[in-house]
């Protein structure tokens, strides 16, 4: 079992049941690979840095799950062959130290702010 | 950035003039005014993170025209300037971060 996260991009105009139908494959994708699926968060329909197929925005979502080869190779040729879908990417992260994904609020991107009092939980053990 | 130190000069290895001419063929080397040696962010603050999914902490090390700012110039050390990399190319992937400058929103 090896852990993952990805992240795909739907189409920013979708009605309910296309995103409803668009998760629930990819739940039972997970589940008839033997996977385990932890979260599929929703962040919302963001603004683009560049134009994806003539799209300026995009609905971001994040999907962590654990499973093997197969499954991902399975999970991403879904998404190929789905056209809602502009774009995804599968990160493998099993050697990496766990740390909490927090809610990504749906705003469009303001301008870097100097990290100054950014809650982000500190849970990095010293891996040097 | 650029605030002049003379204080603890960084020591350049053996070799200096000879490698990298940096002015024209024949001409003598240019010698930069010796500027402070920038200590890694990510080594000194040990709870920074990189990672791909905040573009807002990648942005600083990617220049207007959204190329990846080198290490001489961040003052990254080789570990990060290598993890920057690499998150900075996963954001690009997820439009998270522009490719190029001007992305014409035809």
């Amino acid at each position: 079992m090896r852990k993952y996260e990805t992240i795909f991009i739907l189409q920013p105009e979708l009605g309910e049941d296309e995103i409803k139908s668009i998760g629930a494959k990819v739940q039972e994708v997970i589940s008839s690979y033997n996977g385990e699926c932890f979260r599929l968060d929703d962040w919302g329909v963001r603004k683009l840095a560049y134009p994806i197929r003539k799209f300026a925005r995009g609905r971001y979502y994040y999907l962590r799950f654990d499973g093997g080869a197969e499954l991902i190779a399975e999970l991403e040729r879904r998404l190929r062959l789905n056209e809602k879908v502009l774009r995804y990417q599968s990160v493998n992260i099993t050697g990496e130290p766990e740390k909490a994904v927090e809610k990504k609020a749906p705003v469009v991107e303001a301008e870097a702010v100097e990290a100054v009092e950014e809650a982000v939980p500190a849970v990095e053990a010293a891996n040097e | 950035m650029s605030d002049e130190r003379p204080s603890t000069p960084y020591q350049r290895p053996a070799g200096g003039p000879g490698q990298r001419p940096a002015g024209g063929p024949g001409g003598p080397r240019k010698r930069r005014p010796f500027q402070r040696r920038k200590v890694c962010r990510f080594c000194a603050e040990k709870n920074l993170t990189i990672d791909y999914k905040e573009p807002r902490t990648l942005r600083y090390f990617i220049s207007e025209r959204g190329k990846i700012v080198p290490r001489r110039i961040s003052g990254n050390c080789a570990k990060h300037q290598r993890e920057i990399t690499e998150a900075i190319k996963r954001a690009r992937n997820l439009a998270l971060l522009p490719i190029a400058a001007n992305h014409s929103l035809s």
